[in-house]
């Protein structure tokens, strides 16, 4: 099937529902709450409502699909946390959350960032644990129907900064901002 | 008048699309796909430089960006290689380097003066005179000499352009597009890779674009075709043209330059099939306009349908000197003669082919002199002589009329990347062959560069060479072997040196035989030494064709062969490369806290943190100090409040977190009562204050504690490498940008918080000075820190970053009846200084200990460890040689600077590192370094301020404000 997006967009996903937990135990706890996790770390396991990163052998961050008509993470983030060797991080405020659409993500993400990103080598469900435009990021390769979707986050104080980068390297491809509302409406066309 | 040969002829113009453009002026015309020199040649327009020592005048030597001859000035750029620069409508191009016109350089008369300016006449003559050793010439010789030399014009006005870079990844990369480099990104994407092909003319093909490989001139254009089409075709080949691979670097990490772009390719095989650089002779004369590469000949007629001259001679140490002479006379050149140095041709059916053609022979023969034209600005004719051994010729010889010599002594491989990737290049004085050896696992090299030069080897090297790249990536079990080639394509003696000179053999700096020999005579044996005494291979073409003659020369003269003499090093990069390619889009991240917009309305003058981007005060820059003074005054006296987001915050928890912090600290926190602040600071292995902040008691596994903006990141980086060693359960999170900080500080403090809503006690006495609560205040989850950081009752509200803008608005809104104003970075400054609070950064330094600090009361010394106290013991228990002390002054004495030396004596014994006038205090306050002798209460310490003058400030005791502290206890 073709792309639904004929040029790169980036769409900002701050506001959107997102969670970490680390320690020990926490495989343990996120299992124990019917959460799917991937088995070895930089790693990521999505479907329609959740997205669940593992970047080391003891932490993990929960994404809620910004598109997902439920709230999937209430639940985990209301459950109680086991008195030792799990603890809450603060993802949902120290990093920006973006996503990059389209069959160009892998070529504008190589003008800021110098892992390799196409998806023969860095195929949906990977995440890369790396520095875009010299500022720390996790990008974690998911597919948004047949479109590639790279979600990037990035230092919360730096998402201004990152915003534009971003902008100035899609611009080649004739990228461009998009909001989430615009995403739904394409996402949804037949 | 434009000349131009018809079709084949011009592979690379389109002759449908003309272009106008100014040369030196005058309006000429080309067409699309011309370089601006081949737009020249075609226009009669020989001239294009003057040598950089002699300004004699230089025509196109290689047609490939490969020398300095074409180098031009282009609108506002000098240094522009004419020969690679696309033509484009209205370019206006200059010559450059000359005095007077390009037609007729006055300083041209220093040709006559060249016997005066030996090799090495720079280094002896302009610098000091031998019998009077102290008196340096050269500020006499500069201006001079800057004048003469202008190698064209700069634009000062020049708006930087936008420059970027980008990754490329590939399996194979190829570098190099002629039929080895085709032959092996085929074989390679044939067998699954994906391949980057690199090449720098602007089509495929390398030498098959203007080599003759047969007697019929048929099978270069055939097998181009051919394999051009298949590499179009074939979807696991990216090309690139007009692109130079400008360097090697360790595991195939190579910058390949096109346009404004330098892509930054990472492959796992690299196949180099860069070519060969062809080889000019060393006869007198063989610089002027009209000696060319045979090669350059053969590219004018083939790729831009140019007649290099109406009548040429071919000098030649090998066959190919033969195929030129055949393209010449196809093109309708008269051929005069093909003059072979070697006594008869590797393969007789090219001397049928002249024969036929009735073109004259001479074997065992050399151009011994090209007669120059009026002015030098051309050749009339050629004086050929017998040759009658190695670099002799016959007494006399024969002249015959021409306007080009085409010449061609052999290759030398373009071995540039492969040297700086450890390869070694071999010469064979037998055969005058090169080998490239000790290349690296993954670099791999094909065709001519790898010695075969009959075009069914280089294309079966070509395969060859992607067949081992395939079977380096796994996708090939089959190991190739090796290809051999027979053909021998260098004259191992090309040099005829003429007791005139002007028999050149670096042309960029006008070097000829005798300077090299000269410099060897000067004890300079060693080729790098000969390099850096005579200049030769430190021009724009770094060698290209002086390094060869110039190691066959030095080889001589020493009595070595050429093997042992070696050639000179090459390093990147391969070609001329812009700073702005090596910028590239410049990343130079900034952080913003979440109330940025905010004190942007409020017009605050921003200044950098860090990387953070804070407000330094709020008001206009020629107001600056009396905003500084008011923020500060508002704060003494009613209440302000501070961004403080940017301040560190690291999160500690696990029942090893109290351990922890008392291994990472020098205070002690093990009886730290939870809903208490402590004060911690951090020494390092060396005993040396680097960071300080404040440690806040959650609960009894719960600490956040606070770091200076600057040194967050090396705080929690030293915490993670401290605990892999120790393994302590505890974990620790850098949460700098999880939490928007304010710092609400003045006498109404309380009333804010009040106002705000909070649903806990803040009273004095539930809330006491260095309490820590955790809260809603404004709806908001908060944590409050009683801090007194600039000295007033203070409250530090950090809440998750997601509502720092909320903040803002509730506690200036909140404020609003009392007087609330916002204050900077500059007046928080002066506060702290007001109160004596050290900011470690700035009142340190890389020694400072605790107790040149005066910071001994945050020691602990019940606890067993923290990371420096060894270090900070045997510091403390040496005799001390400085403190770090307050000081004032009068206010209308001058105001030292931070930096300002403090003396003692003759000596330096400190420095001033912070100074303010302290509107409160009416007087000028400080900290500085001082000798311990200077650190007693009263003492006089002499301060050498701006202009050498000395004033003397007073030691006093510190805080110079509220030195009980009532006020931020209230």
């Amino acid at each position: 099937m073709a792309s639904k997006f004929e040029h790169p967009v980036l769409i900002e996903l701050s506001d959107s529902a997102r969670a970490g937990f680390r320690g020990l135990a926490a495989e343990k706890h996120l299992q124990r709450l019917g959460i799917n996790i991937p088995d070895t770390p930089n790693l990521a396991t999505y479907g329609d409502e959740l997205a669940v990163l593992r970047l080391s052998p003891k932490e993990f961050w929960l994404l809620q699909h910004p598109l997902a008509e439920d709230s999937p993470l209430d639940k985990v983030q209301d459950a109680a946390l086991p008195a030792q060797d799990v603890y809450r991080l603060f993802c949902r405020d120290s990093h920006a959350w973006f996503w990059l659409v389209g069959d160009r993500a892998a070529d504008v993400m190589a003008k800021v960032c110098g892992v390799d990103l196409r998806a023969v080598v860095f195929p949906p469900g990977t995440i890369a644990q790396t520095s875009v435009a010299r500022v720390n990021a996790i990008v974690v390769h998911q597919t948004l129907g047949n479109d590639t979707c790279f979600n990037l986050l990035c230092d919360s104080a730096a998402a201004e900064y990152f915003r534009r980068c971003m902008l100035d390297a899609m611009a080649e491809f004739g990228g461009q901002c998009m909001e989430r509302e615009q995403l739904l409406t394409i996402v949804n066309q037949g | 008048m434009m000349t131009r040969l018809p079709a084949p002829a011009g592979l690379f113009i389109n002759r449908d699309k003309p272009i106008d453009f100014s040369y030196e002026g005058r309006r000429l015309a080309g067409f699309e796909g011309d370089t601006v020199a081949s737009a020249l040649m075609a226009n009669n327009e020989a001239l294009m430089s003057r040598s950089f020592k002699y300004h004699r005048p230089r025509g196109p030597l290689t047609m490939a960006g490969q020398d300095a001859n074409t180098l031009m000035q282009v609108g506002g750029e000098p240094n522009v290689l004419a020969d690679q620069l696309p033509l484009t409508p209205g370019v206006a191009v200059t010559g450059q380097n000359y005095n007077g016109s390009l037609q007729h350089d006055r300083s041209s008369l220093l040709g006559w003066f060249g016997r005066f300016m030996p090799v090495g006449f720079y280094y002896r003559a302009f610098y000091k005179i031998p019998f009077l050793r102290s008196f340096k010439t050269w500020p006499l010789w500069e201006p001079m000499i800057r004048k003469m030399a202008g190698l064209g014009v700069l634009d000062l006005a020049f708006t930087p352009e936008y420059y970027d870079k980008c990754f490329l990844f590939h399996d194979v990369v190829v570098v190099g597009a002629g039929p080895a480099g085709l032959m092996a990104a085929l074989t390679a994407a044939h067998g699954g890779a994906s391949v980057l092909l690199v090449d720098e003319q602007p089509q495929l093909g390398g030498s098959l674009t203007y080599h003759r490989f047969d007697i019929d001139g048929v099978e270069a254009d055939k097998l181009r075709a051919d394999l051009v089409a298949q590499v179009e075709a074939n979807n696991n080949i990216q090309v690139l043209t007009k692109a130079v691979c400008n360097a090697w670097f360790t595991d195939n990490f190579l910058p390949v330059i096109q346009g404004k772009r330098m892509y930054k390719v990472r492959a796992k095989e690299c196949i180099v099939a860069s070519g060969a650089f062809e080889q000019h002779v060393v006869f007198r004369n063989n610089d002027l306009p009209g000696v060319m590469m045979a090669s350059a000949a053969s590219r004018l007629i083939k790729q831009y349908g140019v007649a290099p001259g109406q009548r040429a001679i071919c000098l030649t140490g090998n066959d190919d000197g033969y195929m030129t002479a055949l393209d010449l006379q196809e093109a309708g050149i008269e051929v005069a003669a093909v003059v072979d140095m070697r006594a008869e041709p590797e393969q007789t059916d090219v001397l049928a082919a002249l024969q036929s053609r009735g073109i004259a022979h001479y074997a065992g023969h050399t151009v011994y002199e090209a007669l120059p034209s009026a002015g030098n600005r051309g050749i009339r004719g050629a004086e050929l002589r017998a040759i009658t051994g190695q670099g002799k010729v016959a007494s006399q010889g024969k002249s015959i009329d021409c306007v080009v010599v085409c010449m061609s002594s052999g290759y030398m491989p373009v071995y540039q990347l492969l040297c700086q990737a450890g390869g070694q290049l071999n010469y064979h004085d037998g055969s005058a062959a090169f080998t490239l050896t000790n290349l690296p696992k993954h670099l791999h090299i094909a065709g001519s560069v790898n010695g075969r030069h009959a075009l069914s080897a280089v294309l079966a090297d070509g395969e060859r060479a992607g067949r081992v790249a395939l079977h380096q990536l796994g996708l090939s079990e089959k190991v190739p072997s090796d290809v051999f080639c027979s053909r021998q394509v260098n004259f191992d003696w090309p040099i005829f040196s003429h007791p005139k000179g002007k028999d050149f053999v670096d042309f960029d700096e006008d070097l000829q035989a005798k300077d090299i020999i000269n410099a060897t005579r000067m004890g300079y044996r060693d080729i790098q030494l000969v390099k850096r005494f005579s200049t030769v291979g430190m021009g724009p073409s770094q060698g290209r064709h002086s390094a060869l003659a110039t190691a066959r020369l030095v080889a001589k003269a020493t009595g070595r062969t050429v093997t042992e003499t070696g050639v000179t090093t090459a390093r990147p990069p391969f070609a001329p490369e812009k700073l702005a390619h090596s910028a590239g889009r410049m990343f130079d991240p900034y952080r913003r806290t979440r109330m940025h917009q905010r004190h942007v309305e409020l017009g605050a003058q921003m200044m950098p943190a860090g990387n953070w981007q804070r407000p330094a005060y709020y008001g206009t820059t020629s107001q600056r100090q009396a905003c500084i003074r008011d923020e500060a005054w508002h704060v003494r006296h009613q209440v302000g409040v501070i961004d403080v987001s940017t301040l560190g915050g690291i999160e500690l928890r696990g029942p090893d977190a109290v351990e922890f912090l008392e291994r990472m600290y020098t205070f002690g926190f093990a009886k730290q009562p939870v809903g208490k602040t402590r004060y911690a600071v951090m020494t390092n292995e060396h005993g040396v204050v680097v960071d300080d902040g404040v440690a806040c008691r959650l609960s009894d596994q719960h600490f956040y504690v606070t770091a200076t903006t600057s040194g967050v990141e090396g705080v929690y980086r030293n915490m993670m490498k401290w605990n892999a060693q120790w393994r302590l359960n505890v974990d620790i999170a850098n949460v700098t940008s999880a939490f928007a900080a304010v710092n609400v500080a003045g006498p109404l403090a309380r009333e804010v918080l009040l106002d705000m809503g909070a649903d806990i006690d803040l009273s004095p006495e539930a809330f006491p000075y260095l309490g820590f609560r955790e809260c809603t205040l404004a709806g908001m989850p908060a944590r409050l820190l009683r801090v007194g950081f600039v000295g007033e009752l203070g409250y530090e509200i950090h809440v998750p970053s997601r509502f720092g803008e909320a903040l803002w608005d509730a506690v200036m809104g909140a404020g609003k009846t009392l007087g609330i104003k916002p204050f900077g970075v500059e007046a928080q400054r002066l506060l702290r200084l007001e109160k004596g609070h050290i900011i470690v950064g700035q009142d340190t330094d890389g020694m400072s200990h605790p107790g040149e600090l005066s910071l001994t009361w945050a020691l602990n010394y019940k606890k067993p460890f923290f990371v420096g106290r060894r270090s900070v013991d045997i510091l403390m228990a040496q005799p001390q040689t400085r403190q770090l002390v307050g000081f004032t002054l009068p206010a209308n004495s001058l105001k030292p600077e931070e930096g300002h030396l403090v003396l003692q004596g003759d000596d330096i014994s400190g420095n001033v590192t912070s100074c303010e006038f302290s509107p409160t205090l009416d007087a000028i306050i400080g900290m500085a370094f001082v000798g311990i002798d200077q650190a007693a209460v009263g003492s006089k310490l002499p301060i050498r301020v701006d202009g050498g003058k000395r004033i003397f400030a007073e030691v006093v005791a510190m805080p110079f404000f509220d030195p009980d502290n009532q006020r931020q206890a209230l």
